[in-house]
């Protein structure tokens, strides 16, 4: 898995906020994602309180790569 | 022990030399209590009392506010050569294109500001081996936005 996507790293919650509160919010994603969340769950919880539902992006099963057997 | 009616101590206001009000006032109707000081060396006792005097207390200013007169509903227009559809898009006079645009969508600039800014650190994720999908959808809509 690509580094930078690690949960809790900056990319991974620009994933997920810009994802579970739409792409139009693009100035809102970067602002939030730079938040210094305790961790993966609080920021998630975040979103599930802000959103209702369950944080979008960022799944397995979006994941590429080039490994053989991989999805 | 005392008997019936045989006094003790009981102030009343005229024995009251504290000089505060008993209601939570300043004591005085200069919202300063008039002390007296005594016990200064001889000669200054009035000295103390007469700078006392010469330096009141703000006492309790109340903020004066300005208010603006309210017509009443059916009071005559203040705008006689203004129709009534004035900012309206229906009727005469002008539409709502002069009216001021306070629910503005400042989305698209604010998105546009940070897509100059952060798109090239964007797109370099975006290109890394085993990014997410969402993620390049975001980055891709971010471009098309451009």
């Amino acid at each position: 898995m690509n580094k930078l996507f690690m949960d809790g790293s900056f990319y991974d919650s620009i994933d997920k906020f810009a994802n579970s509160l739409g792409y139009e919010n693009a100035g809102i994603v970067l602002k939030l994602a730079m938040v210094p969340w305790d961790s993966p769950a609080e920021r998630d919880a975040f979103i599930k309180a802000l959103t209702g539902d369950n944080p979008k992006g960022g799944e397995s099963h979006n994941f590429i790569t080039t490994k053989a057997g991989g999805k | 022990m005392g008997g019936k009616g045989s006094g003790g101590h009981r102030p009343s206001a005229s024995q009251n030399q504290t000089g505060v009000s008993a209601t939570g006032g300043a004591g005085s109707a200069s919202g300063q209590p008039n002390q007296q000081y005594t016990g200064m060396p001889y000669g200054q006792n009035k000295q103390v009392n007469d700078q006392q005097a010469s330096a009141p207390m703000a006492g309790n200013p109340v903020p004066s506010t300005t208010a603006v007169p309210i017509n009443p509903l059916l009071s005559p227009t203040e705008r006689p050569n203004e129709p009534i559809t004035h900012g309206v898009d229906v009727g005469p006079g002008a539409g709502s294109e002069v009216l001021p645009n306070v629910n503005a969508d400042t989305r698209l600039t604010e998105n546009q500001q940070i897509i100059s800014k952060y798109i090239p650190l964007l797109q370099q994720a975006a290109g890394m081996q085993d990014t997410p999908d969402s993620f390049k959808r975001f980055v891709n809509y971010l471009i098309g936005q451009q």
